[in-house]
C-alpha cells in the first residue's frame, strides 16, 4: 500500500487520507493519528474529524495555511511511525426490543432472506460491531459487521420520519438513529437508550473505535428503561485491554 | 445584568438566534450551524464594538415583526428586507437607537435574504455544546416563535448611535452570482465534459434552507462510475453531486459527512454571496486555484 496522502478541500481543512477502502487496518490508523493530533499542542486547529479511512482538520485561516498545515501534518506522520501505543477498547451493550411495533420492516426481511424472525434477531445480536466513525447526524455510529445474511437494500422510498433510536439495516450497515429523521433504512427494532444528549460532558455515548453489541429486550423491558427504571444500568460498557 | 430586551411579534418565515457556531465537535457528528453569513454578523457586532462571535437573531425572507421592550442600540445588517422602525426605513450597517415600545418590521426581501439584529451586548441565550446556535434538528435550541421574548446584556457597555460600515466594506446582493472554487481531489470522478460543463454553465438555485441548497441546469454531470464515495467530510460550500448529476452546495447546518462525490468547495471569501441568494438566482463557478484563494483570504478582514 502506498502512504498517506495530504489534500485541501477548499481554504479551511486538510485531509490526511489513509487508504482507499474500508478496513481494520486503516481504521488503526486513523484512531492512533487522530489521537496524537488531538494530543499534539498546534495553535488553530479548530476540527479534527476522523472518518472511515482519514483524518480531516479545519484549521482557523487567521492563523494557517495550507502549506503550513500540510507540513505540521506530515511531521506527526513521520511520528506516528515509531508510536506505536496499544488502544483500549470499550465494548458497550445497547438494548434493542425487536418487536413488531418497533420494527415495521421485520416482515419485510423475513421475506427477503427467507429465514425467521428468531433468526434475524439471532444474526443481529450474536455479532460483535465496530464503531468506524461517528456523523451524517449528532451520535450516529457508521458500524462495522453486518452478517451478510441480513445484507438488504435501503427502502426504495425512505420514511419522512423515523422515530429516534431505530435500529435499522441499508445494504451491508446496521445502525441505530440517534435523533428522529427522515430515513431510507430497513427498521428491525428500537432501543430505549439515548445515543446523544447534549447536557452531559460526553454527549455521545458511542465514540469511534468502540465496539457494540446488540442485546434483545422484551416490550416490557423496554418501557421499563424508558421510563427510566433502572437508570442507566442498562447500558453494559466493559474495558479491555489489547 | 441580561434582561427583557426584544419580543417576537411574528417570526416570518424562519427566524433563529445565531453566533458563529459550535466547531469542535463535528467528530460527535454535531454540526458547525451559526450564521448563515457570517460576514454580516461579524461586520454588526464590531460596528457595535460587540465580541465578533455575539450572539443575533437570523431573519430570514421577512414577514417578520419586533417590538422593543426597552431602549437600547441595535445594527442591523445583511439582506435588505424592508425594514422599519417605528415606521420609518431603519439604516442598515449602522448603529441605530430605539426606545421602548418601538416595532421593526421586515416586510419583504429587497436584495438578499437574511438579515441580522445585532443588539448591544449580544443576544443572551442558553448555550449548547459552547454556541448558542439554534440546530433544532438535535435540539440544540430551537427556532423562534411569536412571542419569544429575547434578552441582552447591555451594563457598563457604552456606544452610540451612527457609527456605520465604510462604504467599500458595503457587500453588494444580486440576482446572480460568481462563485470561486477550489477543486476537490475527487474532481477526476466526473468525465472531462462534464467538469468543463460544470465551469461554463449557468445554474438556477431551485430550493435552499440553512442545510443547503439544490441547483438545477439543462444537462446531468456524469460519473465516471459511482456518484458515492466512502463518507467524508463536507466543509461549508462544498459542492455534492449525487447519481442525478445536478449539483448541491452545502451549508451552515449541513452534516458533518457526505457519502457524494464532491467537484470543489467554494472559497470562503464568497460564502456570503451563497447565503444570501434567492431561490431562482442564477450561480456560475470559477475555478481557481488553492494560492489564490489563500492570497485573497489574506487581504481579507473578516470571519
Amino acid at each position: 500500500m502506498n502512504g498517506p496522502t495530504i489534500y485541501p478541500v477548499g481554504d479551511q481543512v486538510a485531509v490526511v487520507q489513509f487508504g482507499e477502502d474500508i478496513s481494520k487496518d486503516t481504521h488503526e490508523q486513523v484512531m492512533l493519528f487522530e489521537k496524537l493530533i488531538r494530543n499534539s499542542s498546534i495553535k488553530g486547529l479548530v476540527d479534527i474529524i476522523p472518518t472511515y479511512h482519514s483524518v480531516a482538520v479545519y484549521y482557523n485561516w487567521r492563523v494557517l495555511q495550507f502549506d503550513h498545515v500540510r507540513a505540521l501534518l506530515e511531521e506527526m506522520l513521520a511520528e506516528t511511525e515509531n508510536s506505536k501505543t496499544s488502544m483500549s477498547k470499550r465494548t458497550v451493550t445497547i438494548p434493542v426490543c425487536y418487536d413488531e411495533q418497533y420494527g415495521p420492516d421485520l416482515d419485510h426481511l423475513q421475506q427477503y432472506h427467507q429465514i425467521s424472525k428468531k433468526d434475524i434477531i439471532r444474526l443481529h445480536t450474536e455479532q460483535i460491531y465496530l464503531v468506524y466513525m461517528i456523523g451524517f447526524l449528532p451520535g450516529f455510529p457508521y458500524l462495522g459487521g453486518l452478517n451478510k445474511r441480513l445484507d438488504t437494500p435501503r427502502l426504495e422510498t425512505p420514511r419522512a420520519t423515523v422515530p429516534s433510536g431505530s435500529v435499522g439495516i441499508a445494504g451491508n450497515q446496521t445502525g441505530i438513529y440517534p435523533l428522529e429523521s427522515p430515513g431510507g433504512w430497513n427498521l428491525i427494532g428500537r432501543t430505549p437508550v439515548s445515543l446523544f444528549d447534549p447536557e452531559q460532558d460526553e454527549p455521545t455515548l458511542l465514540k469511534m473505535g468502540d465496539l457494540l453489541r446488540f442485546q434483545s429486550i422484551s416490550g416490557e423491558e423496554y418501557r421499563e428503561i424508558e421510563q427510566g427504571q433502572l437508570g442507566n444500568q442498562v447500558i453494559q460498557i466493559e474495558w479491555e485491554d489489547e | 445584568m441580561a434582561e427583557a430586551f426584544v419580543k417576537v411579534v411574528e417570526p416570518g418565515l424562519y427566524m433563529s438566534i445565531q453566533d458563529l457556531g459550535r466547531p469542535g465537535y463535528q467528530h460527535m457528528g454535531v454540526p458547525v450551524s451559526g450564521a448563515m453569513d457570517r460576514y454580516a454578523l461579524v461586520m454588526g457586532n464590531r460596528l457595535l464594538n460587540n465580541r465578533e462571535d455575539s450572539a443575533a437573531i437570523e431573519v430570514t425572507f421577512g414577514g417578520a415583526e419586533f417590538k422593543f421592550l426597552r431602549d437600547g442600540l441595535i445594527c442591523v445588517t445583511g439582506a435588505n428586507l424592508n425594514g422599519y422602525l417605528g415606521g420609518e426605513p431603519i439604516p442598515m450597517w449602522e448603529t441605530v437607537s430605539v426606545t421602548k415600545g418601538q416595532k421593526l418590521v421586515f416586510e419583504r426581501p429587497k436584495t438578499g435574504v437574511r438579515a441580522y439584529v445585532c443588539v448591544l451586548g449580544g443576544i443572551q441565550s442558553s448555550v449548547y455544546l459552547g454556541s448558542q446556535s439554534c440546530y433544532e434538528k438535535a435540539g440544540l435550541g430551537r427556532r423562534l416563535e411569536a412571542g419569544d421574548q429575547l434578552l441582552s446584556e447591555y451594563e457598563g457597555v457604552h456606544m452610540t448611535p451612527g457609527n456605520r460600515l465604510s462604504p467599500e466594506l458595503l457587500p453588494t446582493y444580486t440576482q446572480e452570482v460568481t462563485l470561486r472554487v477550489v477543486p476537490s481531489h475527487l474532481e477526476d470522478r466526473f468525465t472531462e465534459e462534464s467538469v468543463r460543463y460544470f465551469y461554463r454553465t449557468n445554474y438556477t438555485m431551485k430550493q435552499g434552507d440553512r442545510m443547503g441548497c439544490r441547483l438545477e441546469s439543462d444537462q446531468p454531470l456524469n460519473h465516471h462510475t459511482s456518484a458515492d464515495i466512502i463518507s467524508s467530510v463536507t466543509p461549508f460550500g462544498t459542492i455534492q453531486v449525487a447519481s442525478n448529476g445536478q449539483p448541491m452546495i452545502l451549508l451552515a447546518d449541513r452534516q458533518t459527512t457526505g457519502g457524494y462525490t464532491t467537484l470543489g468547495t467554494i472559497v470562503t471569501i464568497d460564502h456570503w454571496k451563497i447565503a444570501q441568494l434567492p431561490p431562482g438566482g442564477k450561480v456560475n463557478f470559477k475555478r481557481v486555484d488553492l494560492k489564490e484563494a489563500e492570497e485573497w483570504l489574506r487581504h481579507w478582514r473578516e470571519a
